[in-house]
């Protein structure tokens, strides 16, 4: 009977202190301790700052659907006394998104819902949406904000770019991203010659750093035969035939030569090639670099190209310049014996393997060449690589890190491919890009922005519905012909290189605009796009200017402005004095560089336009830096009355 | 103090819950089992071995003690959760991260749950080698076995309701088994079970009406059968 | 001489069992106090998924003079008077919590369970209400919005001139 009862004593204590446990543990939470350790950070401080009562507080977004309680901890999230405490204290940094309606792990990730450290945004093994690490913040921007340009998100930006340049989407199934123009292959094997055929295929970026194409890793027999396949088409596409040179360079006599070359010199800087095309690394970039193209292309091939460049490439972005026969010689024969590779190595000899076709077909289709490039019906697959739609949602556990230590996260793993993509599998197609680190965090980050999260539309930031503006009758065609849109937006559509032509005739002169087209100039000494020479006929650039006359206006610029002398002064003075513009505009010489010159305004510009652009120029252009003075319309009226009287 | 106690067990009050008197005499005692609704279950003799702790292990009223456990923590965790797939997976998380005891009675709930399957079935075999299946105690033996299977099932349906992988994985592989079922029945078996062909929002409440419901009550009733037919027969 | 042993040591042995049974009984009763009050504690949620006591109500220019709009989600009138100054109302009958509507043809709210009236200052006017409905700090934030509170009761003559 003892014994029992002593059992009995044992069991019972034992059951009190297990069930004590209980609520020790609840008493002494971690959070508990944050908040104390706030609470004391906060009565040392200088300024005032509302200590916390103890408890757990959470934002619950409804719309949202999310519950995070990270401000349990996180205390001093709006104090801006508290910029420099320790976390997790800290002030955040200023957003544009309130805390309140967007609550902490839509941008951040880890588990809202958790009271604790480690499962909050420790690295829970298998939790869906893990916290993104700093420099991949900006995906979480990128999953409401499907834009061309978010605000304040440089990191997304240059990655959806990165993606859309490097054509990712040739192999990959991606939303939100265009199939950029890329050389077609047809009528290769009389464009480039063998031999730099086979070095391009084995490290593209050896002849051009700049250039889109990446570096596929081929072996030694697989770029031979490759390019033994390629080869094989020489004939342009639709059949046309490649027209002969007038005289032959290389039978020409050497003093005619050197005259033909030293024309062409002239020539190609008149046309302003480099605007577009870069030489050895300098200039343009928005078309390859010129500087070896003697040793890639043939005389012949170029000659053909630079007299009808939409024939031997159609739909490429290339203006076709009014040369004469001559001219076009000269040009030739001066890029042929300029653009040379010197330091070319020349290939051992060569005989091509008798199933070189079938091999390189075999090849071409593997490495899904036809994704970008097209050649005669060999189609390639945008499902070669894996759907990338909702790659930003992929978990942990579906991805194959292969042999790597590097750390098991979504990110790490994006980011490492980018950088190597054969790393994780020996098998693995993708080529390289060669992207810096900071370009594949980029890439990442944009990347991880594709998630499959339901967000409410009310949320979603949208692009603007792509223009379909497409110029029509003689002007659309001349547009077509000199490639206007590679480097103006019309009305929506282009590429901006230079300006928006949009509202031009209300900005410039009729004058003025036909003049400009005769003798082209920058507008701004500091850049390095011009505007090229087209040797335009007098009928074609009254079809350009009437045209623009008529189409590229806003009526709502129009403003009559009275050149009063007591204006006129009044504008001089707020010029010089008032706001000081000549720290950035030049008159006679004398002033900064940053804007573009004012001396001839007022033949150039018309006074609507420069009331309205001085009064606001955001509006017109989102990017300038001409600094919005909120001038009033007396002030901005004297400014243009003084501006029209530069002639 | 005496007369306060004479006068309350006086009182029309007691008299109408308690029949009898204080049991101070040999009738009085007898009368509190008898009209007692949980003594009068108590057999009218116990032999002196089955007393013996030695002997039964005390298993089978462990397992009495864990059902109680069980309801009492399953009740008040039913008050945090809402058998839904959107809200199921959090509201477990809720109860470990910001009710008060949330963790620790859900963590009860869980190794009692354990506990239980573990003790039934050592009971089983304790049974099964003290022979205690024996005539007349046969069908008892049924019902055991009965109870048995239920706390495999009781266990089994709250497998599903924290709606996380393993939960879904779980009853993902056990409802196909069903599927396994001869003369066409399985799919069918399955599909009731599940409400569906796929382990879904309805599968779910299914799963949580079984676990909360219709099994413990069942469970219930076979226990209070086999606790009335234990003592009858003489056991503890 | 046995006997005597025999009997000290049952004395013993019952003070020791009284000893160890109200150590165990003790303990029980502890654990099960504990027990009920941590089961108190657990029935008392400690985070609700309400909407929050401060909301936005919108810009002051979204407000026409003389208006009464109600913020459904919020159980909150906002009311312009034809002053063009702003309060925050309490939806909420004063009578038994039902949800008042306004009657812009007739110029009152009116709670439609059992027939309570108030004007658009709060005020009853008829009806079994007890008091009027009671008016909500509300300020104008940095960002133009107005922010009322509903844990803060303000007296009935708190007006916001915007």
């Amino acid at each position: 009977m003892g014994n029992l009862s002593k059992y009995f004593a044992v069991v019972s204590v034992a059951l009190l202190i297990i069930l004590a446990v209980s609520p020790m543990k609840d008493f002494f939470r971690e959070w508990k301790g944050y908040q104390y350790a706030y609470n004391r950070l906060v009565a040392t401080l200088p300024q005032r700052v509302k200590t916390a009562e103890i408890g757990i507080k959470q934002i619950w977004v409804q719309k949202l659907d999310r519950v995070d309680r990270c401000e349990t901890c996180h205390l001093g999230l709006k104090e801006e006394a508290l910029k420099n405490a320790k976390q997790p204290f800290r002030t955040h940094p200023l957003i544009h998104h309130d805390i309140e309606e967007f609550g902490c792990t839509m941008c951040h990730g880890g588990q809202g819902v958790a009271t604790e450290y480690k499962e909050s945004i420790g690295n829970v093994k298998f939790w869906a949406q893990p916290m993104l690490p700093g420099n991949f913040i900006e995906a979480s921007c990128g999953k409401c904000h499907k834009e061309q340009s978010v605000p304040k998100a440089p990191v997304l930006n240059e990655g959806r770019k990165l993606i859309e340049e490097s054509n990712c989407v040739g192999c990959h199934k991606i939303e939100g991203y265009q199939k950029l123009w890329v050389p077609p292959l047809d009528g290769i094997g009389s464009k480039v010659n063998r031999t730099w055929l086979v070095q391009w295929l084995k490290n593209p970026k050896q002849y051009f750093s700049g250039t889109r194409m990446p570096n596929f890793l081929l072996n030694d027999e697989d770029a031979d035969n490759l390019a033994d396949f390629l080869m094989t088409f020489n004939t342009p596409p639709n059949n046309s035939q490649l027209k002969l040179l007038p005289s032959s360079l290389k039978s020409l006599p050497d003093a005619r030569k050197a005259k033909l070359i030293d024309k062409g010199s002239t020539l190609f800087g008149e046309a302003r090639c480099i605007s577009c095309h870069l030489i050895n690394g300098k200039g343009g970039y928005v078309a390859t670099d010129l500087g070896k193209i003697g040793s890639k292309v043939s005389e012949q091939w170029l000659y053909n190209y630079i007299k009808e460049p939409k024939v031997l490439m159609p739909n490429v972005q290339m203006p076709r310049y009014r040369f004469t026969e001559n001219d076009l010689t000269s040009v030739v024969a001066y890029m042929e014996s300029e653009f040379v590779d010197f330091d070319v190595q020349q290939l051992p000899p060569h005989t091509p393997d008798p199933a070189s076709y079938e091999k390189g077909l075999a090849l071409f289709k593997k490495y899904n060449c036809g994704g970008c490039h097209a050649l005669q019906g060999i189609s390639g697959s945008s499902e070669l690589g894996p759907d990338l739609t909702y790659v930003g949602s992929k978990k942990t556990y579906e991805i194959d890190f292969g042999n790597t230590k590097i750390e098991q996260t979504l990110p790490s793993y994006l980011r490492t491919k980018l950088l190597d993509p054969r790393v994780f599998s020996l098998v693995a197609k993708m080529p390289k890009f060669g992207f810096s680190d900071e370009q594949a965090i980029a890439v990442t980050v944009a990347l991880m922005s594709n998630t499959g999260e339901r967000i409410p539309e009310e949320y979603m930031v949208r692009p603007e519905p792509a223009s379909h503006f497409v110029p029509q009758g003689q002007f659309g065609q001349l547009v077509k012909d000199l490639a206007c849109q590679s480097c103006h937006v019309m009305d929506g559509t282009g590429r901006l290189v230079a300006t928006d032509l949009s509202m031009e005739a209300s900005q410039a002169q009729p004058q003025w605009i036909k003049a400009y087209f005769k003798v082209p100039y920058s507008l701004r000494p500091i850049l390095t796009e011009r505007m090229p020479n087209f040797f335009l006929s007098d009928a074609e650039i009254n079809v350009l200017a009437d045209y623009m006359e008529k189409v590229f206006v806003v009526d709502s610029l129009d403003r009559t402005i009275k050149s009063e002398p007591a204006m006129v002064s009044e504008g001089k003075r707020l010029y010089y004095e008032r706001y000081g513009c000549q720290s950035c505009h030049m008159i006679g010489g004398k002033g900064g560089y940053v804007g573009p010159p004012l001396d001839k305004a007022g033949s150039r510009l018309k006074p609507g336009w420069i009331f309205h652009w001085l009064k606001n120029p955001e509006a017109y252009k989102p990017q300038s830096i001409e600094p919005d003075n909120k001038l009033t319309d007396h002030e901005a009226d004297a400014l243009t009355a003084f501006l029209m009287t530069l002639k | 103090m005496n007369r306060l106690t004479e006068q309350l067990v006086r009182s029309r009050v007691w008299r109408s819950i308690f029949r009898h008197g204080l049991p101070l005499s040999n009738r009085a005692r007898a009368e509190a089992v008898f009209y007692n609704f949980f003594l009068h279950v108590h057999p009218t003799k116990v032999r002196r071995r089955s007393i013996k702790f030695t002997y039964t292990w005390g298993l089978g009223g462990l397992s009495a003690g864990l059902f109680i456990i069980l309801t009492v923590t399953g009740a008040l965790l039913m008050l945090y959760y809402r058998p839904s797939i959107h809200q199921a997976y959090w509201d477990m998380k809720d109860l470990q991260f910001v009710v008060s005891s949330g963790q620790f009675l859900r963590n009860m709930h869980r190794w009692a749950a354990h506990a239980m399957v573990a003790i039934v079935f050592l009971h089983m075999l304790r049974v099964f080698y003290t022979g205690s299946y024996r005539p007349p105690k046969e069908f008892n033996w049924v019902i055991g076995v009965v109870l048995l299977v239920m706390t495999i099932l009781l266990s089994y349906t709250g497998y599903l309701l924290p709606w996380d992988q393993l939960s879904f994985w779980g009853i993902s592989v056990g409802t196909n088994m069903v599927r396994a079922v001869p003369f066409g029945t399985g799919d069918r078996i399955s599909y009731l079970l599940l409400g569906g062909n796929i382990v879904g929002e309805n599968a779910l409440v299914r799963f949580y009406v079984l676990h909360c419901f219709v099994i413990p009550v069942a469970a219930m009733v076979f226990m209070g059968i086999h606790f009335w037919r234990v003592r009858k027969d003489g056991g503890v | 001489m046995d006997k005597k042993i025999e009997e000290k040591g049952k004395e013993g042995l019952m003070s020791r069992r009284f000893f160890f049974e109200s150590i165990g009984l003790g303990a029980i009763s502890i654990a099960a106090i504990g027990s009920i009050a941590l089961t108190g504690e657990y029935l008392s949620p400690n985070v609700v998924r309400e909407p929050p006591m401060k909301f936005k109500a919108g810009k002051p220019e979204d407000f026409p003079a003389g208006s009464v709009t109600l913020a459904a989600d919020q159980k909150v009138y906002i009311v312009r008077a034809k002053e063009g100054y702003f309060y925050a109302l309490s939806a909420v009958c004063t009578h038994l919590g039902c949800i008042t509507n306004w009657k812009p043809e007739e110029g009152i709210i009116a709670c439609p369970c059992h027939g309570s009236k108030f004007d658009t200052e709060g005020n009853r006017i008829a009806g079994p209400a007890p008091r009027p409905l009671p008016r909500f700090s509300m300020v104008l934030d940095d960002q133009g919005q107005l922010v009322v509170d509903k844990s803060l009761v303000v007296s009935e003559e708190t007006t916001l001139k915007v």
